[in-house]
């Protein structure tokens, strides 16, 4: 029984030695692919939490627990921390992107490059931990839906939805989107 | 604005040394002379301090521009831009608290059938602490109530879940030692916390926790594991692992009379699943492993085995669990078979459960036609089976009905239809909170 401890002691030093250590969990996530990893994984267990329940710090330690406890990869769970971070954020997630996202993008590549279908199914693909965005136009206002994509909080101060900070011509492009895969 | 504040003070500077205005000296009021001068004098000494103030400034421009230099493409000392963007993250965080407390309170109503029906409250602290981005401390206290205490009334009691220092050694592995939750099926290290299970009393494969009877207690144990979890052929799947060695199992040394009052003492088992200090050299080894094809499906496979004290053989623990998930509806099933290699013939013991629930609000209206009520009730419904365990062998119905006051409260009305040697219904009503 000591030499299997003491095999099964070097083994998983000398993998955590070889194995390329991950970048810290603060500094290297992605909040769009993170909104995809939050829809994926948080429901699997429990109701999704939202943003603002807890500051970005104590984020950062719930999700690492949380790593640990389901068995995340570390990347997804850096992803899920950014996008809860981003969603805590007053600061609009667009100015983050501005530098790598062109200035003028067509509806569909908006949708693509903010990763709406991470959480919406649009069109009948997408995430399913928020509503369908199905029958939406027979549901809510038009200003509802604007002021929903361009300022979530107006709506649900509550809600986990990130303020991507859009303009009046991207959420114009967006609108249309959804309208055209209704 | 520096130079137009150069320009004012020389200005100044400038009419106070042009000399004695022929008015003022030859005037009798030598007061307004002597007020001058002094003027000239704080004039001065201003001057002297803007100076200091300018070299000052100069120098932490200096600064600033020398480590803007170390950032954008190295210096000569050798400091490289991670180096430098690592000490400015440090200096941001410094005041950040690396404790966090965070855990679980539940509070219920019990009426079974056969004995008084009693409220009850438990509450389940867990400390986090981070030492590091990469080595964390966390741990889970359960503090409830229990018959005994002075005269017979109650005590309190409180039991350590988890205890344990955690190395983010990789992105794909965590090595843990201390006492953690094993990782055998699913219920057991997620979703036993009662704010999280859709049901108020464990399934009936299940000890503890509001479970009576079962097969095991939700198991935790003292030891080391590695565990992570890492994507397979796209974004969408991955897989999860864990593997364990900790000091397992033994059997409780009772008297005859206390052993016949023991819970879990049927067919002379009383089984301890995890003994600190350790009753023998018989380690357990056990691992979990689990597969997501699709985001929304899980199906996992447990194995464990130890040997306890005592005459008999090794024991097998297997454990089979699978979960789907998609739009407010989420189904869950485990299986679990105990068994072992004794001389006195077969023992097995085994039993599962299968549960549903459908959260209203994603009905297709997405629950806005419903209105906010309705959209926060989830009915759920659980069938379960223990075979071949001498007494605790029964069948379970259970249904319930849950409201969700917030996203991590939930009240919950649960009842269990329970057949078996005997008929042992139970009524739960639970207001749980997840912090």
């Amino acid at each position: 029984m000591r030499i299997f401890i003491a095999m099964a002691a070097m083994l998983t030093l000398v993998a955590s030695g070889v194995a390329r250590p991950g970048p810290d969990d603060r500094t290297s996530g992605d909040p769009v692919r993170g909104a995809k990893y939050y829809s994926d994984n948080c429901g699997r267990c429990h109701n999704p939490r939202g943003p603002m329940e807890h500051r970005d710090r104590d984020w950062s330690i719930i999700i690492t627990h949380m790593r640990i406890t389901a068995g995340l990869p570390g990347q997804q769970a850096r992803d899920i921390y950014a996008f809860m971070a981003a969603g805590n954020n007053p600061t609009p997630l667009a100015l983050k992107k501005s530098e790598v996202v062109p200035a003028t993008l067509s509806g569909p590549q908006i949708v693509n490059q903010y990763g709406c279908r991470g959480c919406h199914k649009i069109g009948g693909t997408g995430g399913i931990i928020a509503p369908d965005l199905q029958g939406v136009f027979e549901r809510r206002e038009e200003a509802w839906i604007w002021a929903q994509i361009q300022r979530p909080r107006q709506n649900n101060p509550q809600t986990v939805m990130p303020d991507f900070g859009f303009t009046d011509d991207q959420v114009a492009a967006i609108v249309e989107v959804i309208r055209a895969a209704q | 604005m520096r130079r137009s504040k150069d320009v004012f003070l020389a200005v100044l500077l400038a009419t106070s040394f042009l000399g004695p205005n022929p008015a003022i000296a030859t005037g009798p009021d030598t007061d307004l002379r002597e007020m001058l001068q002094e003027q000239a004098e704080i004039i001065q000494q201003l001057r002297g301090e803007i100076d200091r103030v300018h070299e000052a400034q100069r120098r932490s421009e200096d600064r600033v521009r020398a480590l803007e230099d170390e950032r954008v493409g190295g210096s000569a000392s050798g400091v490289d831009a991670a180096y430098v963007d690592r000490r400015i993250e440090q200096y941001d965080t410094a005041d950040e608290s690396r404790l966090l407390l965070s855990g679980y309170a539940t509070t219920q109503y019990v009426d079974a059938e056969g004995r008084p029906g009693t409220f009850g409250v438990q509450f389940n602290p867990i400390f986090h602490f981070r030492l590091t981005d990469k080595l964390h401390f966390n741990s889970e206290l359960q503090i409830g109530l229990e018959a005994g205490g002075h005269e017979g009334g109650t005590a309190t009691e409180i039991a350590m879940e988890f205890a344990t220092i955690d190395y983010l050694a990789t992105d794909w592995l965590t090595l843990t030692a201390g006492q953690f939750l094993l990782p055998f099926n699913i219920f057991g290290t997620r979703l036993h916390p009662q704010w999280i299970n859709k049901m108020a009393s464990a399934p009936p494969i299940y000890r503890g926790h509001g479970g009576s009877g079962g097969i095991i207690p939700i198991l935790n144990d003292v030891g080391i594991m590695a565990s992570g979890g890492a994507p397979l052929w796209n974004e969408d799947s991955k897989f999860n692992y864990a593997v364990y060695l900790t000091n397992g199992w033994g059997r409780a040394v009772h008297d005859e009379e206390e052993e016949e009052e023991e819970e879990g003492a049927e067919d002379g088992l009383d089984f301890i699943f995890g003994t600190t200090p350790d009753l023998n050299n018989e380690k357990a080894v056990g691992g979990r492993i689990g597969l997501l094809p699709i985001p929304n499906l899980e199906v996992g496979a447990s194995y464990q085995t130890s040997r306890a004290n005592g005459p008999d053989g090794r024991y097998h623990l297997l454990g089979m669990d699978a979960s789907y998930w998609n739009e407010g509806f989420e189904f869950r099933g485990e299986a679990i078979r105990l068994s072992r290699d004794t001389r006195e013939g077969d023992f097995n013991k085994w039993g599962y459960f299968v549960q549903a629930a459908y959260r209203l609000k994603y009905l297709p209206t997405n629950g806005e036609a419903l209105g906010g009520f309705l959209g926060r009730l989830e009915p759920v419904v659980r069938w379960g089976q223990v075979v071949d365990a001498g007494p605790f062998n029964r069948r379970q119905l259970a249904f319930g009905l849950n409201y969700w006051l917030f996203e991590s409260v939930p009240l919950k009305f649960t009842y269990e239809i329970n057949r078996g040697i005997v008929r042992n219904d139970r009524l739960f009503l639970q207001a749980s909170y997840g912090f």
